[in-house]
């Protein structure tokens, strides 16, 4: 079992000469939820997305489940089995239905037979209230609808960890609230959960810890109430001002 | 050691090197197989052949070239043939293609009609079945005896078209050369308008006739302007031939090209962005000045790439030629493999030939498009 | 007090039609009468020559050369000629057979019910593999008739089907490599890409009948016929991989990593993912390739094979027929135009489809 469920010491990548993340750590506990902030360009997107090995980095150690994610392919095979992530755009097949969106990755990446994958992706699709929309193509669905999709096919993977890459900041704002809620519920059912996001009043009601970034380093992290009511770094005053106001 | 097996790195680096390694055993096997096999039918190796006479004739040709010529001239006559086809197709096939480009979206519907008629004939037979039709055509026109007299100037019979051209010797091409350099430096030194432009032109005027005198009187004696074919006995004598292998090629690569071309020039003119030129009309331009000043030059932005492509296609094209007797590039290199051997050098020399002139077609368009692309926000 | 003009009005009723799309200007009213008359006057010339005047039948053979109308009848002697070239006489009806197959493949290929990865190949294989059979013989009481005997359309139609059969996969996997994140990959088959795709058609099949022989160890040289199909499926693969390659590159990026974040195989990736879309996408410029692909074959008629084109030549060169060209090549013209002017429209009614919702 265990207890640290991403293990992230002093992390850095380097694009060439320019340095997009620097000297990074960062853990998270098993069932928690941990959102990332800052403004663009700081290097959130790039820490999330090294952590199930879609981008690389330079040096550093990153253990995510007790496997180490870096140059080992079939370490990175079973990190990617068990994590699952939801991107901004959300990146649905296009010329399958939602149904079958659900139901092909997991016969291709985890051999589970048709009917039982089938069984299982209406399940998380009725979770996710979709369901109705199982035989229509993606670009029939709402932004919102599409989103949560997304994550019902993640979800049907049995992910231990979900990542989630600014995944409303596509949205228009009337479908924003119909994706955080069903991310809200799965982080109450104590799902290990990393979320990069502006969505401060998710932050609020969910998150265990905030981690602001900025420029490639961790600025300053805390707990929500910590963070918003009483920032320490200057960095993280004007964020919060900004965000708030 | 399985822990290197699954390495990122290390997979990257084992997979290129075996196809680099699988690559490289295929080239030096071919290599190996091939030096054998020549050995062994006693053919030569090496470009030494390319100073031996060649012993045959050639039909055609630009330059001046007979069975005593070295293979290395005869090639490259070959390679003149080619080009020479091969740019007056692309010159004369895009004058066909506009016109053909300006009728299929004419608003006349007669128009129309004959213009996709002409495209959809045209395309959808093959080229190498057009250029047979001609040739059959040409050849099957009457003997010289009895050709079909032009106007004096020239006569057309089943060995081809015999035009009248002017007699000029090579002092008169330096003296015409000249002419025409003075001309340009002329025009360009006194570019602008009003008062400085008339005086050019006047220059210009001046040049023109002091030229004239130079070239009509600085002749040497019996030596008319014009060379004129005469009937003499079974053939024609003096003029300019131009014969029924060169002449059905190029008709039939025209008409099949200027229907592509017609097609592409057709489809950068409807890619115009409406809105510009509504704008046009708004801002009060007649048809034509929107045509000329806002249509055709955004057109002729779209279109460069697959007009480049086309060029080079129908460069590549002429090779079928060779069906009808036309000595191209690549017939005198498939005759010099029948007749000298050395087929492992000539097919290097015909591919490199290709290359070279297909390439330089595409580099010249690059830097067309270069320099006439939109700049902006890529 | 400004004067009050009205709006221009579109005027309605025949003459103004006529007028619109006639004589809207000046010189549109002289190309309409010009046009018209060149029209009606060739119209009309066509007609007489290809029907009213045309000789149909063998027997009056005679008054071909003295008539003014077309001489069909080199069709009825030389037609069986033209389309199975030296096939034995009382098989032909195999070869019949045959290419009827191979249509029918080609139109059960272009219904979307067909699409799919698995489907196409199966029907290619089944309808291409019966075609050899069939005019293979040599079971079943069905005589041996060898590919050297092969000729006129049959041939033509088999050339086009070999070459697209090998052809496709080897596009799949060229333009993969293209895209390969490998650089030595992608270098390497990029140069191979822009060599074929800078070399005529023909200096390729003329290199894969003379060269390769020199170069190649007897045993796996193969017929002349199956080496200038391989060597012009290599040429269609160059073609074809770039389109396959701009069809994956409009694919979004997102999906490629959705589909490795979710720890899809790579093999699936392309298989169920980028292919599929590719395809569908690219569909228009794949059948305006197969098109210009069915128009070459008639260039190994140079090559000395005995295609369609090749027996034309045939049918009139023996002397009895030879003036008689102009029919035979339209009758070969309308041949390729059927098959060519086909796929076209096809390729256009795709077009339209697909620009107008799901393909």
């Amino acid at each position: 079992m265990h207890n640290t469920a991403i293990s992230i010491n002093g992390l850095n990548k380097y694009y060439g000469v320019f340095q997009a993340l620097k000297d990074v750590s960062l853990d998270v506990a098993d069932g928690e939820t941990v959102v990332i902030c800052g403004p663009s360009g700081s290097g959130k997107s790039t820490l999330i997305r090294c952590m199930n090995g879609l981008e690389s980095y330079t040096d550093g150690t990153l253990e995510v489940l007790g496997h180490t994610v870096g140059d080992d392919t079939k370490e990175l095979d079973r990190v990617r089995k068990r994590v699952g992530m939801v991107f901004q755009s959300f990146n649905l097949f296009p010329h399958l239905t939602i149904l079958e969106n659900c139901v092909l990755p997991q016969v291709r990446s985890q051999g589970r037979d048709r009917t039982a994958a089938t069984v299982e992706a209406i399940d998380q699709l009725k979770k996710m209230q979709v369901d109705i929309h199982a035989e229509k193509f993606p670009d029939q669905l709402s932004g919102g609808q599409q989103q949560r999709v997304a994550l019902a096919r993640a979800l049907c993977l049995k992910p231990d960890i979900m990542l989630f890459d600014e995944p409303t900041s596509a949205l228009d704002p009337e479908m924003i609230s119909e994706v955080l809620e069903v991310m809200q519920e799965l982080a109450r059912e104590k799902m290990t959960i990393v979320c990069v996001t502006h969505e401060m009043g998710f932050a609020k009601s969910v998150a265990d810890r905030v981690i602001l970034m900025a420029s490639g380093q961790v600025v300053e992290e805390g707990t929500p109430d910590q963070m918003f009511n009483d920032p320490q770094h200057e960095i993280t005053k004007e964020f919060m001002k900004v965000v708030s106001g | 050691m399985t822990r290197l097996l699954t390495s990122q790195k290390f997979r990257r680096i084992a997979i290129q090197s075996t196809f680099v390694f699988l690559i490289a055993v295929f080239i030096i096997s071919l290599v190996v197989t091939g030096q054998r096999n020549i050995a062994a039918q006693g053919i030569a190796t090496g470009f030494g052949f390319l100073e031996r006479t060649t012993g045959w004739p050639v039909n055609f040709s630009v330059i001046e070239i007979s069975p005593r010529s070295t293979y290395a001239l005869v090639l490259w006559a070959g390679l003149i043939n080619t080009m020479l086809v091969g740019f007056l197709t692309l010159i004369f096939s895009t004058i066909l293609g506009l016109i053909l480009a300006f009728m299929r979206i004419s608003s006349n519907t007669l128009m129309n009609f004959v213009g996709t008629a002409y495209v959809e004939l045209f395309r959808n037979v093959p080229v190498i079945l057009q250029v047979f039709f001609w040739y059959a055509l040409l050849t099957h026109l009457p003997s010289p005896k009895q050709a079909y007299d032009l106007a004096g100037i020239g006569f057309l019979s089943n060995r081809g078209l015999m035009l009248a051209v002017p007699e000029l010797s090579s002092t008169d091409w330096l003296t015409l050369l000249a002419a025409l350099v003075a001309i340009m430096i002329g025009l360009f030194v006194t570019r602008g308008r009003g008062e400085a432009r008339l005086k050019g032109l006047i220059a210009v005027g001046l040049i023109v006739v002091l030229f004239a005198v130079l070239l009509l009187t600085g002749r040497a004696p019996d030596t008319g302007l014009l060379s004129v074919p005469e009937l003499k006995g079974l053939r024609f004598i003096g003029g300019m031939t131009l014969k029924p292998e060169f002449s059905a090629l190029l008709i039939g690569l025209v008409l099949f090209g200027a229907a592509y071309i017609g097609e592409i020039i057709r489809g950068g003119l409807l890619s115009v962005d409406k809105g510009k030129l509504e704008a046009g009309v708004a801002l009060g331009l007649s048809e034509f000045q929107t045509n000329r000043y806002v249509r055709i030059p955004l057109a002729f932005r779209a279109m460069l790439p697959s007009l480049s492509n086309q060029y080079v296609w129908l460069m590549k094209a002429t090779t079928v030629g060779i069906a009808i007797g036309y000595p191209d590039y690549f017939a005198i290199v498939s005759t010099s493999i029948n007749q000298a051997g050395q087929t492992m050098e000539l097919i290097a020399l015909l591919m490199g030939g290709f290359i070279v002139v297909n390439y330089s077609i595409g580099f010249l368009m690059n830097q067309i498009n270069e320099r006439i692309k939109l700049k902006g926000r890529s | 007090m400004t004067e009050v003009i009205g709006a221009p009005m579109r005027a309605t009723g025949p003459v103004a039609w006529a007028r619109r799309h006639f004589f809207a200007t000046w010189y549109d009213a002289i190309f309409s009468v010009i046009l018209g008359a060149l029209i009606i006057w060739s119209f009309n010339a066509l007609i007489s020559w290809a029907f009213l005047d045309a000789i149909w039948t063998v027997e009056n053979k005679d008054q071909c050369d003295h008539g003014a109308g077309a001489c069909w009848a080199v069709i009825q002697d030389r037609g069986r000629l033209i389309l199975f070239g030296l096939y034995p006489y009382e098989e032909q009806w195999r070869s019949t057979l045959a290419c009827l197959i191979v249509i029918v493949t080609m139109v059960l290929s272009c219904l979307p019910s067909f699409w799919s990865i698995r489907r196409i190949p199966i029907l290619w294989t089944v309808g291409f593999g019966l075609f050899i059979l069939l005019m293979r013989g040599g079971f079943a009481g069905l005589p041996l008739v060898r590919s050297e005997q092969w000729g006129g359309l049959s041939l033509t139609l088999f050339i086009f089907c070999g070459v697209f059969i090998l052809g496709m996969p080897l596009a799949v996997l060229l333009a993969l490599g293209r895209r390969s994140s490998l650089p030595v990959i992608a270098k390497g088959t990029g140069l191979f890409i822009d060599l074929f795709r800078s070399l005529p058609l023909l200096t390729i099949l003329f290199a894969a009948a003379v060269v390769v022989p020199l170069l190649v160890p007897e045993q796996i040289q193969g017929s002349k016929l199956s080496r200038v199909i391989i060597a012009f499926a290599v040429f269609f693969a160059a073609y074809q991989a770039e389109i396959i390659r701009a069809g994956m590159q409009s694919t979004s990026q997102g999906q490629e990593e959705a589909a490795v974040a979710l720890g899809m195989p790579y093999w699936s990736l392309v298989m169920d993912i980028l292919l599929p879309q590719a395809f569908r996408n690219t569909l228009p410029s794949t059948i305006n390739q197969a098109v210009i692909t069915f128009k070459e074959t008639s260039i190994v008629t140079i090559i000395g094979f005995f295609e369609v084109m090749a027996s034309g030549n045939a049918a009139i060169g023996s002397g009895e027929w030879g003036n008689q060209y102009v029919e035979v090549y339209v009758f070969l013209a309308l041949i390729y135009f059927v098959f060519v002017f086909g796929l076209s429209r096809y390729g256009s009614w795709l077009e339209t489809r697909m620009r107008l919702g799901h393909a």
